[in-house]
Parts: structure tokens; sequence; C-alpha cells
């Protein structure tokens, strides 16, 4: 196979980041979360959430 | 034999929420004429414009705080291309209103179906993409790149080239490498490299 290529982990930290917009209503740009819409987290492993909904 | 890979936004409720970034991706490169090396920041200039009506250059200039000169080379494309309609006001002739149309607009609705129909969710997400990158014009097809290597954890070049968008290998090639250099991917040697 040779040369292989793995995400950083700010590369999975920033995706997972933006997929909690996905599906999610009212979010706020500014950062939080106001709608506590139970976003699934378990597809987007390894990295565990950095930002949970208010 | 490539991997199964997603393509319609049928699939969406299957797809889990990396797949999903992908497929959105797809539709707003369809949304702009199909040209995957369209940067990051168009696809959130024609979603504002989508969100916003006849809206005006220095209405944009404001929500975005960009130039002048790079705002209307964006619009000038997204013009070119026939994404956007312009209409002169009726009150100044100066100002030029705008509005998404045609291709542009279906293809767009595709990918807000993934938001709610949210503007404000999509640009989150394409804003949250636009500030991962260290690189002042990321394009769709860098994103998709990412999005297929964090999908699939650890993917070889033709892996990652069959989960992307085609087009000249040489451009495959650059952007991969160039993502590597930004430390956004990290490339590893396998056991048998």
């Amino acid at each position: 196979m040779g040369k292989t290529f793995k995400p950083s982990a700010d590369t999975i930290r920033s995706l997972r980041q933006a997929a909690l917009s996905i599906g999610a209503s009212g979010l706020s740009i500014s950062g939080g979360f106001n709608t506590g819409t139970g976003l699934p987290q378990e597809d987007i492993s390894p990295m565990p959430a950095n930002v949970t909904p208010k | 034999m490539p991997p199964k890979i997603l393509k319609s936004a049928h699939n969406q409720a299957s797809a889990n929420r990396i797949q999903q970034m992908g497929l959105i991706l797809d539709h707003l490169v369809d949304a702009l004429g199909g040209d995957p090396s369209a940067p990051l920041r168009r696809a959130q200039i024609l979603a504002d414009i989508d969100c916003h009506p006849d809206t005006t250059q220095s209405a944009l200039m404001d929500r975005f705080g960009m130039n002048k000169s790079t705002l209307n080379r964006e619009i000038e494309w997204l013009y070119d291309q026939g994404c956007i309609l312009r209409t002169p006001s009726q009150q100044d002739g100066r100002v030029i209103h705008m509005s998404s149309c045609g291709y542009a607009k279906k293809n767009l609705g595709l990918a807000l179906d993934y938001f709610n129909r949210s503007h404000k969710n999509l640009h989150f997400f394409l804003e949250t993409l636009i500030n991962l990158f260290t690189d002042p014009k990321p394009t769709l097809r860098d994103a998709k790149f990412l999005v297929a290597a964090t999908d699939m954890g650890e993917a070889s070049r033709q892996e990652l080239f069959d989960r992307g968008y085609s087009g000249a290998n040489t451009t495959n090639v650059r952007a991969l490498d160039h993502l590597v250099e930004q430390g956004l991917l990290i490339k590893t040697e396998d056991e048998n490299g």
C-alpha cells in the first residue's frame, strides 16, 4: 500500500465541530448550542466531544 | 474495488455525520458549477445571497467583512456561472440587488436539507471548515479529502482520490500534499512502504 494518510487530531476535532451543525436547528454561530437537539456523537469517533449542548 | 460511495441526498438518512459532510460538499460543488476547486468562502457567499434575496454588495461586505475587490471577484464568478441574478435598484441605479437562482439555488437547497433548511447552520458548518485551514482559500476539494480521510481513518493516496473529485491527477496530488504541509493530514509509511 505504501504511504497512507490519516487526519490529524485538529482535523478530526474541527470536523466533529462542523458536524454538530448538521440536522441542528437554532444553532448559535457564536458557539453556544441552544436547542439540546441530542446530536448523536458515536459516529464521529475517535475524538471525544469538546463541545456540549447547553 | 473502491468502497461504496454515497452519492445522493436520498442516502442522507443512512449516512453517518462524516459521510453526510461529504454529501453536503458534493451538493455545494454542484451548486458552484461542478467546480471542486471553488473556495469554501464562495459557497458561503452563495449561501448568504440565498438567505438574503435582493441583497446588495455593501450588505454582503458588512456581513463578511471582506474587502471590496475580493468580494467583487466572487460575485462576478457567481454571476458569470449563472448562480446569481443581478438587478439594478429602481431607486438608485448604482445599487445592484442579487439573488440566487437556477441550478445553484436548487443544489444549495439540497445541501440545506441537511441543516433543517437553516442557512445559519450551513454558515457555521462552512466557517468551521474554513477556520481549520491555514491556507487562505481552502477549496471544496480540500475539504472533501479531509472528510474522506476522517471517514476511513487511514487511507492510501488512491483511496482518497477515489473518494474525492475527478480532475487532473496533478491537481489532486498537489491538493493532498498541501493538506499534509498544513498539518491537516499526516502521511505515514505502512510496513510495506
